[in-house]
């Protein structure tokens, strides 16, 4: 039982879904308006989120497994205070948005609790099977969630598009699995890295980690798979967009970054054509080709669409970021902290930015192109401010959240990659000094640019203004003093990690010690060095079992 | 009772109609044979999975190959959704004719 | 392998011979036979009767709402026909023997939550 209540955060989230659903059938037909269903769904989140904070390990030793196919630790409780807060901001930005686009709201406010519940599954499991039935719920539950807005041609195709390579990504990950599964008689991830290093890695598990690693590239459309997003993205209802750009994207890198490191990097780092090669070969071409892209872009939903491929690309280069403590045979590898950092302030300004351009959305105004944008500052400054900063986030200009995750990943490049990875540093900066340029556009547009013709009008929603204003104080606050949650991500990213060495026993990383040090250089509050010396005892790799 | 033939012709059998359903995805432009090629997809994956689990004498497999079989109902009843909601705007079922985004 | 191949290899030959005859026949077909049409010989053939429309009648979309609806619970019976076997079994384990019958009843209430939702929204009526 106890591990029930390990669970609860889960459970609140479903049980949100189930009581929104019913209590919107018992809803009197002449009652307008979902907002109490979406305050009720956010408060649900909300809540499960605070569950998750009274979990969160702190100083003692992080909570254990749960039924071996779960694990509640530091990284999953990290995503699992994230994912409900993204998801209560971005059900609260869509009030208005579905009234005035007559979305059925039972359903839309349960299927944001459904997708949420199958994220927290997919970023607790250690285990693969658990991990891919939380992707299909999320999944599903996000499918009909693109294609809520029946009236819309856009709305239905961006739904196909997304439903076809979204089950075709998932039927590749399944087979992956299925081989996985069927040559070494275990689908736990650590056991799987056991296995996979022991050195009997046959070509039937090669293609099972290609079909896996393919699976995963279509989730978060890292370049040669991206081919869906923009459409998907357009197409979906503007809340919907953001829902997708910032929570679906987070927890599939989070449970991305825990099969590679947990299972796959402990044999493919033993080669000589190194995994860490082709991660940053699709990183460089994802991030370049998303801003390529985005630059000449018309739709505002569009251009963002793009960004966020690129913006995939920096968190990539994640795979290839392997801090470590030691070296040779007796060094610990873990997951980099400031890719965490980057996925919370990313899907922050993200949120901001789609919550925004959800208010355009007048009557079932499906436009969202600069156009549309013309003159928003006269009209409503307030909105054309909000938007600004999460371009500016986006970007990356300096009081934002955004500039901080930009530089602490380019300087973790430079730090962990010991000056082998200049050329991919450089590669980063210039991507991010052009795509300066289209995150300005739409600034351009709201603050010199008058509306021609007859001025259209945006939704008036104080629900949706009071979430984003909290948003936006988000994106300053983390801008300015983004301490706390490094130190917290700092936290989180050491417990998925694995041990070079082999029979070297369970949490002897007292002998490592020395080097928290160094590691603690990255990190300017110094909170990573106390952070790192416990980092042995509830890793999925190492213990815990 | 375990019959002769060996695991590598089912897994031979599983892969073909996996490839069969990867290439009818790939290929065909009808939206309905395309989720009838997403079936195969999961079907070819179902029969490798019990498979294994008879090989392996591990029920593990068989208990993943009925939830496979329900997500796989569940994603065909979307599918189906999303291809009525798609005839309802477009009038026609040939992915190459649905485009309305501008790419 | 090779062994237990051989015996097979008769059904090969008759496999092939079929397969080569009926091309043949096809191929011999295509080429020598006389090639007249008329557009009598392109419909239907419905015993001589003149055919009327097309054979693939619509069902009223509701229809499919419905099949759509059973597809979706039918299926869900899979997970309870596993339980049903190893109920008695379940029961006696001191893990789960307390909880092992609430479990399933949590599922089916779900399931019922399903089920209520599609009622209420007259997804059930096909007037």
């Amino acid at each position: 039982m106890n591990d029930l209540f390990l669970l609860a955060p889960v459970l609140i989230v479903t049980l949100t879904g189930i009581i929104v659903l019913v209590m919107d059938l018992f809803r009197s037909p002449e009652a307008s308006g979902g907002t109490h269903l979406a305050w009720l769904s956010a408060l649900g989140f909300a809540a499960a989120s605070a569950a998750a904070i009274r979990m969160w390990p702190g100083s003692q030793a992080p909570v254990e497994g749960w039924m071996s196919a779960l694990s509640v630790n530091a990284f999953t409780l990290f995503f699992w205070i994230l994912l409900p807060l993204i998801a209560a901001f971005s059900v609260l930005t869509a009030t208005g948005f579905d009234r005035e686009n007559n979305l059925d709201h039972g359903e839309f406010y349960s299927f944001h609790a459904f997708a949420l519940a199958g994220m927290m599954v997919m970023v607790a499991a250690v285990e693969l099977f658990s991990l891919f039935l939380g992707l299909e719920t999320m999944a599903l539950a996000v499918y009909a969630l693109v294609a809520m807005r029946r009236t819309s041609a856009r709305g239905a195709e961006a739904s196909i598009k997304y439903f076809i390579t979204g089950s075709l990504a998932s039927a590749l990950l399944l087979y992956g699995m299925v081989l996985f599964w069927g040559e070494t008689g275990t689908l736990r991830l650590d056991e799987l890295g056991r296995v996979l290093s022991a050195g009997q890695c046959g070509p039937i598990l090669y293609a099972a980690a290609g079909l896996v690693l393919v699976g995963f590239g279509f989730k978060i459309a890292a370049v040669p798979f991206h081919l869906w997003t923009p459409d998907a993205y357009q197409g979906a209802p503007t809340p919907v967009t953001g829902f997708m750009a910032a929570a679906v994207k987070a927890a599939s890198f989070a449970a991305l970054l825990r099969v590679v490191f947990v299972a796959m990097l402990p044999e493919l780092f033993a080669r000589s054509f190194t995994f860490v090669d082709l991660a940053i070969a699709v990183a460089v071409l994802t991030m370049t080709v998303g801003n390529l892209l985005a630059m000449h872009q018309e739709d505002v939903k569009r251009m963002l669409a793009y960004s966020s491929i690129s913006h995939a690309g920096y968190l990539l280069t994640g795979l290839a970021l392997v801090p470590q403590l030691g070296s040779g045979d007796a060094s610990l590898r873990f997951v980099n902290g400031a890719v965490l950092f980057y996925l919370a302030t990313y899907g922050l300004a993200t949120l901001l930015a789609f919550g925004v351009l959800a208010r355009l959305g007048r009557g079932g105004d499906e436009s969202t192109t600069l156009e549309r944008l013309a003159g928003l500052a006269t009209r409503r400054p307030g909105l054309a401010a909000l938007l600004s900063l999460a371009l500016l986030s986006l970007a990356g200009f300096p009081p934002t959240a955004g500039f901080f995750a930009k530089f602490a990943l380019l300087r973790e490049l430079v730090v962990v990659g010991r000056g082998k990875l200049t050329i991919l540093v450089v590669i980063a900066l210039v991507n991010a000094l052009f795509s300066v340029y289209y995150y300005l556009r739409p600034m351009v547009a709201m603050y010199m640019r008058k509306a021609e013709g007859e001025e259209p009008e945006e939704i008036v929603s104080p629900t949706s203004s009071f979430a984003l204003i909290l948003a936006a104080l988000g994106v300053l606050v983390l801008g300015l003093f983004p301490g706390r949650l490094v130190g917290v991500s700092d936290q989180a990213a050491r417990t998925v990690s694995y041990k070079v060495a082999r029979g070297l026993n369970d949490g002897s990383l007292g002998a490592l010690a020395p080097f928290a040090a160094v590691q603690s250089e990255t990190d300017p509050k110094g909170v990573g060095a106390s952070a790192a010396v416990q980092t042995g005892s509830g890793d999925d790799a190492v213990g815990g079992r | 009772m375990m019959s002769a033939t060996p695991l590598s012709w089912y897994l031979l059998l599983s892969f073909a109609i996996f490839s069969i359903g990867l290439l009818g995805l790939l290929i065909r432009r009808n939206l309905v044979v395309m989720l009838m090629a997403m079936e195969l997809m999961l079907n070819g994956a179902n029969l490798a999975l019990v498979a294994y689990a008879r090989f392996r004498g591990d029920e593990a497999g068989q208990v993943m190959a009925f939830f496979v079989m329900a997500l796989a109902a569940a994603e065909a009843a979307i599918g189906l959704a999303l291809v009525l909601a798609i005839y309802k705007h477009f009038k026609t079922l040939d992915v190459d004719r649905i485009s309305r985004l501008n790419g | 392998m090779l062994e237990q191949l051989i015996e097979y290899v008769p059904l090969l030959v008759g496999v092939v011979v079929a397969v080569g005859t009926a091309l043949g026949m096809l191929v011999l077909n295509a080429v020598l036979g006389p090639k007249r049409t008329n557009p009598s010989k392109h419909e239907a053939f419905e015993c001589g009767n003149p055919s009327l429309g097309p054979a693939r009648n619509r069902f009223h979309v509701k229809y499919y709402l419905v099949a759509l609806v059973f597809l979706v619970f039918d299926v869900e019976v899979v997970f309870l026909l596993p339980w049903a076997v190893e109920y008695r079994r379940l029961l006696d384990s001191p893990l789960l023997g307390g909880i092992v019958l609430l479990e399933a009843l949590l599922f089916v209430a779900v399931l019922a939550v399903g089920l209520l939702y599609v009622w209420k929204r007259d997804a059930l009526r096909l007037d």
